[in-house]
């Protein structure tokens, strides 16, 4: 749903799944149209076979001037449109107020539907959409979210001197909240305690005693699976995590995060059972030729990730894997250094930065949604 | 792409559903649009929730016609056949009307038929009316109660005491035949707060008091009205109208708001409202200059003559001197004066004159509400537009404009009672002699005023006291037992009328009901069947069904059945009205809905003859197709029926307007300045209020319940100019109060160039409203408290906007609004055309911010003011009182439910 430069998705409230148009595919293999292209009193819509030079939608395409949404985001559309203007397919170009000319949003939809009891007392802020996004729990926002709601409500009311957007579909609200900041810190813990201690270990900067090993292999154990945790329970279908790995489309990071994730368990549990079976501990280092490349990129393909959503600002930031590479390997370090050194010092420099770290995780998740899409 | 490995292994293993699409037929070759009638009762179709899991349903499709407007387009009704309930409703490809297209409030009837909140019994009142307190009861004692009542009313003798008021007929003739039967005249309807005006105008000229616009083969569109005439025949006319300009057609729409159809339009006129008369007779006087008129269709078929006899008889009787006179009668209007008097630039009056004058036979007009009803002399304004189509020769032809009456199929009926034996002088008095249907918004002030009473009242489909002005007089009147002795509410759903009500009737949908339909949506004359759709789909599983409440949810019935069992219970064997209920086909047998409608199928020109060759009866193929085309175009019947006038022509001269005491309105001219003319508007915080105009997807009542529509719309904020904003301080979404006559409301303010300065728009379409006590229709209403303040004030607070509910549905915990608008109306002072009897909707208004303590959402009305005010306006009509040979009104005009000739004259 990041990935949609057309903010076409939104979770349908009755099954949790994520939903937008499919062309009436259930009609289609019927041999019926779609039931907007019957329904529409001007005939507005046609549908057709496009890869049929004679029919009558390539004719159309063919004899009119044409326009597309955001034609340079690579989704190649199929949707074209006759005499639309720019006010028409490009939101960034409507004056937006907040509320339309015969509606006012004041709760969350879709995804957000669940809460609607719960925030009747918080409707009356200036915008429910912007404290949505916020997920702020029908509470009056604190004065510092206020500001921020001032500053959200600014950038949505750019004056363009020119048309007002007076009618559009509810606000969705900010999808990926707090589990999805927190999987990412714990991720980064995993992945970069082990990464360090391997690091430090073939560099011959630390000595990996018995008991090191146990704590640095348990943290990536028990981090790992929160890891996991955190990014089933934030499914509306928690029970459908299993259908990235089960029915994969390769070219996704969550895809291939999925398999990443579960190959670097893979290893953390071989690397686990080495210690517990008291084998030869030189395993643990050939393990650690898959292991530590594993963690790795258990650490960064989470940017390549946030890359592919096109809507947001994340793709556009070409730097963003060396970013998370640097945060693994320093969170990583936070957590391992403390751990050999066993120095209060060092205990409480590690846990200043864990915390920088989640703070700066859940600002670079937040930010982005706040803004209009690419 | 291709299943990869594991996801095929998966599959076999069952540990994820299987997806394989080697079953579907797939988009090979053409789509199709509908599905073959032959296979409605076996069509089969795939799961739409469950897709890309294939699931197949399977529905029997049962055809019928929406009932959330007046077009009645077609339905297809989809019956589950595992359910045996209706999911839900698309187009009805066979309909000639909507040609299987719909707008938004068709498929939304599935919303009205599963809402949670539906009256399901019949309701009769507990406590003092308007309590809130209402019990169940049978539909036995409902008939057994009413019945009493109004047989106790007929036995007086009186003909005008037991009244029918409708809101949606949605039906042809059918009640009214019911009202004869009884003996009553006993009909009052909504006219007159929609078309009275427009119907006027058109009444006047040819008697025929509607327009029948051929946009789909016109050279030129020229609408004066608020989106596709404020709801009626949205989806047919927006279908042809767009058919007309995609074959090079100019749109023209005349409406100081910037509706969705102007914003389609090739010239969009924001004239000021009431004004457009002059702008028509300055382009009438523009083609008379130019000699761009039709000289044959005036000459034979206009009573040109007649005008010269009375205002210029010392003239020859030639029709080049006429034109010469007519000529100087007109060159007032100039473009000047059009541009100065309708406040736009005098280069588009005469760049859009030009387009209009050279339309010829191709100039479709339309006006039905917008100017014609908001104005003091509105009628004025249908009356100039039509002179336009009779000086192009645009009359009756194709891409003209056509009287209604041409494509409408005017049903046989099995039994036709006497006419009544009385005239309702509380719905047509004395002082309205020319006024077009009956004065329905004066009713509580003529009450109250002691002009009569009403023992039994029906309220159908119709919400006074929410979509008529001045509301609370409405209440007080309802709340008054001398005024109504017995308050009956046909309904579907909850409204704020039946809130006072002693009886609450649940009556049926769309799918749940008898009707025949049949209107002038295009040159093309269709009928077309609304039906219980349950009740057919038991008939083709081969089972019979005695009544419609026995398939409709709950007890819901309908109005057909309930009058016949109604009328049947009132006569207690002497009085005359069970002989007009006995089948026609069986001796001594009482008819049955069944029958009705048999008797009037097997009448429709053609219509045996396409059944036979279906093989099946007219019933039937009515029952499996839902509608038929009776004549496939109406053109130029005048050369064969010639016109309903005294003349037999078009009258441009008005004997009857000369006779009744406007002789200054013999002919079309622009003699009433509009009540909210600007120079009515001298004050700087003085504006004109534009209430009148809908949205496309509510209707006034019923659509409240329908959560789609809901979403769509419902907030009505005040339309401000961004000019007017800056003059009165306020941005978006402030509060302002507005002012009128009687009393005062404050909404929100939505800033935005499409509405003209000076005007302030707003909706009254919205700002439905319960109380504590009252039930229903929670996505759209507000939870108010009334306070009665003493002398005639009331206030309304808005103490809760909408809010999310739990129910079976769980759709209503997910509303996502809370704003469910401002109730304006009730604060709109009654205002009654002398001449046509409309209301006049605009008000003349105070802009001023609220003050402390005066929150959104706050009303406040005094009903001493608003009588006060009405008598002034009816003075208007009573100063002007004549009755030429002791007629109340023109003999040759119509009159809905017409009493007998000897009851049309006044008895001194």
């Amino acid at each position: 749903m990041q990935a949609c430069p057309y903010d076409a998705l939104y979770i349908d409230p009755n099954k949790g799944t994520a939903a937008k148009c499919n062309y009436c595919a259930h009609r289609i293999e019927h041999s019926y149209e779609p039931a907007c292209v019957i329904v529409c009193p001007t005939e507005s819509i046609v549908s057709g076979d496009l890869d049929d030079p004679n029919s009558a939608i390539s004719n159309l395409v063919a004899s009119h001037d044409t326009t597309v949404r955001k034609p340079q985001s690579g989704t190649i559309p199929n949707l074209y449109y006759i005499d639309a203007s720019e006010e028409m397919l490009d939101p960034s170009a409507t004056e937006v107020t907040g509320t339309g000319m015969w509606t006012e949003q004041s709760f969350g939809v879709g995804h957000f539907a669940k809460y609607a009891e719960s925030r009747l007392g918080g409707a009356d802020t200036t915008s429910m959409i912007v404290q949505l996004a916020l997920e702020k729990k029908a509470k009056q926002s604190s004065p510092r979210d206020q500001a921020i709601i001032r500053d959200v409500m600014e950038k949505l009311s750019n004056e363009t001197g020119g048309a007002k957007r007076s009618y559009d579909q509810p606000s969705k609200g900010v999808l990926w909240g707090w589990e999805v900041s927190a999987y990412i810190w714990t991720k980064g813990i995993a992945a970069g305690t082990y990464a360090v201690a391997v690091l430090a270990m073939l560099s011959g900067l630390v000595e990996m005693s018995d008991g090191l090993w146990a704590m640095t292999l348990g943290i990536g154990v028990v981090f790992l699976a929160l890891t996991g945790l955190l990014l089933v329970i934030d499914l509306d279908r928690p029970e459908r995590f299993l259908y990235v790995m089960l029915r994969p489309n390769w070219d996704s990071w969550l895809v291939k995060g999925a398999y990443i994730l579960s190959g670097y368990g893979g290893v953390l549990a071989l690397s686990v059972a080495v210690i517990i079976l008291d084998l030869d501990r030189t395993f643990l280092a050939y393990l650690a030729i898959a292991g530590l490349p594993l963690a790795l990129l258990t650490g960064v393909y989470t940017a390549w990730l946030l890359m592919q959503a096109k809507g947001r600002s994340w793709s556009e930031d070409s730097l963003l894997p060396v970013k998370f590479l640097v945060e693994t390997v320093t969170i990583g370090a936070a957590v391992f250094f403390p751990l050999a050194l066993m120095e209060p010092l060092a205990f409480i420099v590690g846990g200043i930065v864990l915390v920088g770290i989640l703070a700066h995780d859940k600002h670079l998740v937040m930010r982005p949604q706040m803004e209009p899409l690419l | 792409m291709g299943k990869t490995f594991i996801e095929k292994v998966a599959q076999r293993l069952r540990i994820i559903p299987n997806l394989n699409r080697r079953d579907a037929e797939g988009a090979n070759g053409p789509l199709r649009a509908y599905p073959d009638p032959n296979e409605w009762h076996d069509h089969v179709e795939l799961d739409a929730n469950e897709w890309p899991k294939m699931v197949e349903k399977r529905y029997s499709l049962v055809p019928t016609t929406c009932f959330n407007c007046e077009s009645a387009c077609g339905l297809l009704a989809y019956v589950d056949k595992d359910s045996g309930q209706v999911s839900k409703f698309e187009g009805n490809p066979h309909h000639p009307g909507s040609r299987g297209r719909n707008c938004a409030k068709g498929p939304a009837t599935i919303n009205q038929i599963n809402d949670t909140e539906r009256i399901l019994h019949p309701m009769r009142r507990v406590g003092p009316r308007g309590e809130g307190g209402w019990e169940r009861i049978s539909w036995d004692e409902a008939l057994d109660e009413i019945s009493t009542k109004i047989r106790d009313s007929l036995k007086t003798g009186a003909k005008d005491r037991v009244v029918y008021h409708v809101g949606r007929p949605g039906h042809e003739g059918y009640t009214n035949r019911i009202l004869k039967a009884w003996g009553v005249d006993g009909h009052n309807s909504h006219t007159n707060i929609c078309s009275a005006g427009a119907r006027t105008g058109y009444a006047l000229w040819h008697r025929h008091d509607r327009p029948s616009p051929d946009h789909a083969n016109a050279k030129v569109i020229l609408l004066t009205s608020s989106h596709l005439e404020t709801g009626h025949y949205f989806n047919p006319h927006a279908q042809r109208i767009l058919e007309g300009m995609m074959d090079g057609a100019k749109l023209i729409v005349i409406d100081p708001r910037l509706s969705n159809t102007a914003a389609m339009a090739d010239h969009w006129l924001p004239t000021w409202p009431g004004s457009e008369s002059a702008l028509f007779l300055s382009w009438a006087s523009m083609i008379l200059e130019r000699g761009l008129f039709d000289r044959d269709f005036i000459e034979n078929w206009v009573n040109w003559e007649e005008w010269l006899e009375a205002d210029h008889p010392g003239e020859p009787r030639e029709f080049d001197r006429f034109i010469e006179l007519l000529r100087e009668e007109y060159a007032q209007y100039t473009p000047e004066f059009a541009a100065k008097e309708c406040r736009i630039p005098v280069e588009q009056v005469i760049e859009v004159g030009e387009i209009v004058a050279n339309s010829g036979s191709k100039l479709a007009t339309h006006v039905w509400r917008a100017a014609a009803i908001g104005n003091l002399g509105g009628w004025q304004v249908s009356r100039t537009l039509h002179l336009l189509n009779v000086l192009t020769g645009s009359v009756g032809t194709e891409g003209g404009t056509s009287p209604n009456s041409w494509s409408k199929y005017k049903p046989d009926l099995f039994d036709v009672p006497p006419d009544p034996d009385g005239w309702n002088e509380l719905h047509f008095p004395p002082e309205y002699t020319l006024s077009h249907y009956e004065m329905s918004h004066i009713l509580p002030h003529l009450i109250k005023d002691g002009r009569g009473a009403m023992d039994v009242y029906f309220t159908r489909v119709f919400n006074p006291v929410w979509t008529y002005p001045d509301g609370f007089s409405w209440i007080e009147m309802l709340q008054n037992k001398e005024s109504v002795g017995c308050h009956v509410a046909l309904t579907p759903t909850w409204n704020e009328t039946a809130f006072f009500a002693d009886y609450v009737l649940p009556m049926g949908h769309a799918s749940e009901r008898h009707d025949v339909n049949s209107y002038a949506t295009s040159s093309g004359k269709w009928v077309a069947f609304r039906q219980p759709v349950l009740r057919e789909y038991a008939r083709r599983e081969g089972k019979e069904v005695e009544f419609t409440h026995e398939v409709n949810p709950g007890e819901v019935w309908e109005e057909d059945e309930f009058w016949n069992e109604l009328s049947w219970r009132i006569d207690d064997g002497t009085m005359g009205i069970r002989e007009h209920f006995m089948s026609p086909y069986r001796e001594g047998e009482r008819i049955t809905i069944d029958e009705y409608y048999q008797y009037m199928f097997e009448r429709i020109p053609g219509l045996p003859e396409a059944a036979e060759a279906e093989g099946t009866d007219p019933l039937g193929y009515m029952r499996k197709n839902g509608a038929f085309l009776i004549e496939e175009a109406t053109y130029n019947k005048h050369e064969e029926d010639g016109w309903p006038t005294p003349s037999g022509k078009q009258e441009f001269y008005s004997n009857s307007m000369v006779e009744f005491g406007y002789p200054e309105h013999s002919i079309p001219h622009y003699r009433v300045m509009s009540h909210v003319h600007p120079d009515n508007l001298q004050g700087d915080d003085e504006y004109c209020l534009l209430p009148n105009f809908r949205l496309p997807q509510h209707i006034h009542s019923r659509s409240a319940n329908a959560k789609w529509l809901a979403e769509i719309g419902h907030r009505n904020p005040l339309w401000v100019h961004p000019t007017d904003a800056t003059k009165l301080g306020v941005g978006e979404g402030d509060l302002l109060k507005v002012e009128t006559e009687i009393g005062w409301f404050i909404d929100k303010v939505w800033v935005t160039e499409g509405i003209k300065p000076g005007i302030i728009g707003c909706s009254h379409h919205i700002g439905r409203w319960r109380r504590k006590q009252d039930a229903g229709n929670r996505y759209m209403t507000n939870e108010v408290e009334i306070e009665d303040m003493g002398e005639g004030k009331k206030r309304m607070r808005t103490v809760t906007g909408v809010r999310p509910w739990k129910s079976d549905d769980p759709d209503t915990n997910r509303v996502w609004w809370r704003d469910g608008g401002v109730h304006q109306n009730i604060t709109h002072a009654v205002q009654p055309d002398p001449i046509s009897g409309a209301h006049c909707w605009l008000q003349k208004v105070k802009i001023s911010r609220p003050v402390e303590g005066e929150k959104y959402g706050d009303v406040e009305v005094d009903t001493n003011k608003s009588f006060e005010y009405y008598k002034r306006w009816n003075e208007m009509a009573k100063e002007k009182e004549v009755h030429p040979r002791g007629e109340r009104r023109p003999l040759w005009m119509k009159r809905p439910l017409p009493p007998r000739k000897e009851h049309w004259f006044i008895r001194e």
